[in-house]
This record gives structure tokens, C-alpha cells and sequence, in this order.
């Protein structure tokens, strides 16, 4: 504890954050960093503070126009709603309806509503096209999450096997006890009943304590689920429980068992 | 999103990914920019051109490596080093004084965030002469340890703590510590 204290106080990291150490010597500082989350947490405030002395002396906020130019020439067009011709054809009806107006205020009054729920429908659609590429944002990262979990030389998989209640059934954990990423595989187990749900439990034996880490529910063909993180584990469980989950698991549902 | 997460993202080209490090760093970036080059276009044209190297260039980078932003601020500042010799700027930013930080900051209204710069203001205020010296050589500079011991004319054993304790003071102001 105390060597981690010198090397902090040792001015090492400073140094590491300004970017004034050899190539060596910021690569050993980045193990540390990992290795230790107190130096971690020291690096991050040293380097929130240079942030914030730059950020304090820049003569002004990055003007907006240079951050859409930036965007620009890295990724061509901005990325609109392509407008279909029927758009084109609303824009020229907007025209239309102007000129229409003054003859008829009631015929533009029309016209306008009209417009007015395409571009409802179409601020829908580009909400819509904004909420995929979200959802394939996080299905990437997780996706990236797992294999590095499944991957990673600390990570270990423990198989779950069908207890009294489903012999047939299985499941397996990967446990990265490195970040604590904890992944399950439950395609092995049978849909739920309605109205039930899958729960995980991490468990310490000798006294027997479980720990809820999560709630698996399999819907679309889903089989793979990020629960939460697990510090400290002796087995795994997979009992059967009512939406929501429980407290405590219900052992005569017990589904599947792995001891680490 | 943590750091290891947007880097994840940045790999893969997120475009929604380069909009939060742009968010979050283009200030700052601009800021050890504008401390070698004063015109704002030079700047911010400098500015444009690190963020297109950071795109292209993250790649090359591993958080193995060192941190993120240290990476990007070391870009930031060779781009600016570039900058000045195409313009022909004779690069005499190297003895800047506590003055020209104070007018800096009285100038600017539109912080981003007040309570920072209140803090970071009334530092660079009570800042002694040797410490603005050494954070500027060191980080805005990007001095070697050697070439800022030459520099200060000071041992180059004092220099890390010397460094160490500048940081700490303006930590605290930030409420940091």
C-alpha cells in the first residue's frame, strides 16, 4: 500500500498525463493503472485538472461552423433523412399553397395541415433511424464486451448443469474476474412459462449466500445477457422466479448449478 | 459512456462517438493550441486538422499505451509546431508571462463551466512565477524533462516534484484533490 502511495506522490504520473515520460516508461505507468484502481483515480483527476487549465486558456469556445466542416471532410455528406421525391413534391404543394392563399385562405389552411403531418411523420421516421443506429451502437459494444470477456486470460466459463427440476437444462457463465464482467449463455434452458423469469445468482458457500446479479428474459432468440459484476463467486445458480424476480431464489426452481 | 467504451466506438468509426470526443475535448485541445499559436483562425484551422489526425490515427492508438488524452494533446501540439513553421511564425511563444494568462481569462465571458475557471483564475492569480513557468514548459510546450531543466535552469530531480506540487495547488482549486 505504501509503495503505492510513493508512486503517486513521486510526481511520475503528472508527468504521464503531460505526456513527458518515454514510451517505456508511459506503458509501465498504464499497467500500474490498471493494476491499481487508487492510481487510476489519481491519473484521472491529474488529468481533469491539465483539462480544465486548457480549456480555461483557450481565447473561446471551438466556433460550431469548424466542428460541422470537421464532420464534413471525415464523413462526406452529413448523414440526413434521404428526402424521398414525394418531400419534393410536398415543398412545391407549400409553394403552391402560398399562392393558393390568396385566394382561398381555407384551401392554405388545408395545404398546411397536410404539411404539417408530413413533417410530424418524417421527424418520427428520422427519430426512428436515430433509435436503430443507438440500439446497434449498444449491440456492438456488447458484442465487443463478450469476446473480450470470453477472451480475456483471466476469464474463466463455468458450465451450469440441469438440476432436479430439468435435468435436460444447462447454462454457462464467463466470469472475467479481471473487470468483473460476468456474461451468460442460457440457450440451453426452456422458455419460461408466462409470467416467470430466468434470475442468475452469484453464490459464496460455507454459509450459503446468494447474490442476485440479474434477470434473463429470452425474447427475440436472445441467449447471451450481460449481468451485473461480480467481485467475489464460489458458484453460479439459475433458478426459476416470478416477473420482477426475487429476494431470495427459489431453490425447488433451481434450474442449473455450476460450483467455480 | 466510460473511456475504454468510447474508445471501442472511436475503432469502429462511430460517427455518434466522434461527436462526444469532439465535445468533450475540442476546448481543451483548443487551448494547448492557442497557447503557440494566438490567432484564433490559425487556431482553429489547427484545430480541424488535429481532430482529422486523431480520426484517422486512432488506430495507432492503445490505452496500453498511455491515456487518450495525453495522445491527443501530444498531436495537438505537433500540429501546432507544424502550423507555426508553414505560417513562417517566429515561435517565440516560450516566455509567456502570468500577465498575458490573467488578460486572457478577464477577456473571456462564455465559460462552460464557472466554477473550473473561477478556480483555474484566481490560480494562474496566486501562481507562482515557477510554477506557470514549469506547466507551461513541460505540458503546453511539451519540453522534455532534460530540456526543462536547461530551460528553468533548475536540477532535473526537482523538476518531477516541483511539477508534482504545481498540479496539486491547482487541484485543489478545482476541488480535485
Amino acid at each position: 500500500m505504501s509503495s503505492v502511495k510513493e508512486y503517486i506522490e513521486s510526481g511520475i504520473l503528472e508527468l504521464y498525463v503531460s505526456g513527458n515520460l518515454s514510451e517505456q516508461e508511459a506503458q509501465q505507468v498504464a499497467q500500474m493503472c490498471s493494476q491499481h484502481p487508487e492510481i487510476l483515480a489519481e491519473v484521472e483527476k491529474i488529468e481533469k485538472a491539465y483539462l480544465s487549465l486548457a480549456e480555461g486558456l483557450a481565447l473561446k469556445q471551438p466556433a460550431i461552423t469548424k466542428y460541422e466542416a470537421t464532420k464534413q471532410k471525415l464523413f462526406g455528406e452529413s448523414k440526413v433523412i434521404p428526402l424521398n421525391s414525394k418531400n419534393k413534391w410536398n415543398s412545391y404543394l407549400g409553394w403552391a399553397a402560398s399562392l393558393v392563399f390568396l385566394i382561398g385562405t381555407v384551401f392554405y389552411f388545408n395545404q398546411y395541415k397536410t404539411l404539417e403531418t408530413e413533417i410530424a411523420q418524417q421527424k418520427e421516421a428520422a427519430k426512428q433511424v436515430l433509435e436503430q443506429n443507438e440500439s446497434l451502437i449498444e449491440e456492438t459494444l456488447f458484442q465487443k464486451q463478450f469476446i473480450a470477456t470470453v477472451q480475456q486470460d483471466q476469464s474463466i466459463k463455468v458450465k451450469l448443469n440441469g438440476q432436479e427440476v430439468s435435468p435436460q437444462s444447462f447454462a454457462n457463465v464467463f466470469w472475467d474476474k479481471n473487470t468483473q464482467q460476468v456474461f451468460v449463455d442460457v440457450s440451453g434452458l426452456p422458455e419460461p412459462p408466462r409470467g416467470k423469469v430466468y434470475q442468475v445468482w452469484s453464490l459464496k458457500l460455507n454459509p450459503l449466500t446468494p447474490t442476485s446479479i440479474g434477470l434473463v428474459e429470452m425474447k427475440d432468440g436472445q441467449t447471451i445477457f450481460k449481468l451485473d459484476n461480480v467481485a467475489d463467486a464460489q458458484a453460479f445458480g439459475i433458478t426459476l422466479e416470478n416477473a420482477g424476480g426475487s429476494k431470495v431464489p427459489t431453490m425447488e426452481q433451481l434450474y442449473t448449478l455450476g460450483v467455480i | 459512456m466510460n473511456q475504454d467504451e468510447l474508445i471501442v466506438l472511436l475503432q469502429d468509426k462511430s460517427e455518434k462517438a466522434f461527436g462526444i470526443l469532439y465535445q468533450q475535448y475540442s476546448r481543451s485541445l483548443l487551448g494547448v493550441i492557442q497557447q503557440m499559436i494566438p490567432n484564433t483562425d490559425d487556431a482553429e484551422d489547427t484545430l480541424q486538422e488535429v481532430f482529422v489526425k486523431i480520426w484517422n490515427g486512432i488506430d495507432s492508438y492503445h490505452p496500453s499505451k498511455g491515456r487518450l488524452y495525453t495522445w491527443m494533446v501530444n498531436i495537438a501540439r505537433n500540429a501546432a509546431i507544424d502550423k507555426l513553421r508553414s505560417k513562417g511564425y517566429n515561435n517565440s511563444q516560450k516566455n509567456q508571462t502570468a500577465d498575458k494568462y490573467v488578460n486572457k481569462l478577464e477577456d473571456e465571458n462564455d465559460w462552460v463551466n464557472k466554477i473550473d475557471v473561477i478556480g483555474i483564475q484566481s490560480f494562474v492569480e496566486k501562481l507562482p512565477e515557477k510554477c506557470f513557468k514549469i506547466i507551461e514548459l513541460l505540458f503546453f510546450q511539451g519540453y522534455t524533462q532534460q530540456e526543462a531543466s536547461e530551460e528553468l535552469d533548475i536540477p532535473l530531480g526537482t523538476i518531477k516534484t516541483r511539477n508534482r506540487n504545481c498540479i496539486n495547488d491547482l487541484r485543489k482549486l478545482l476541488k480535485l484533490s
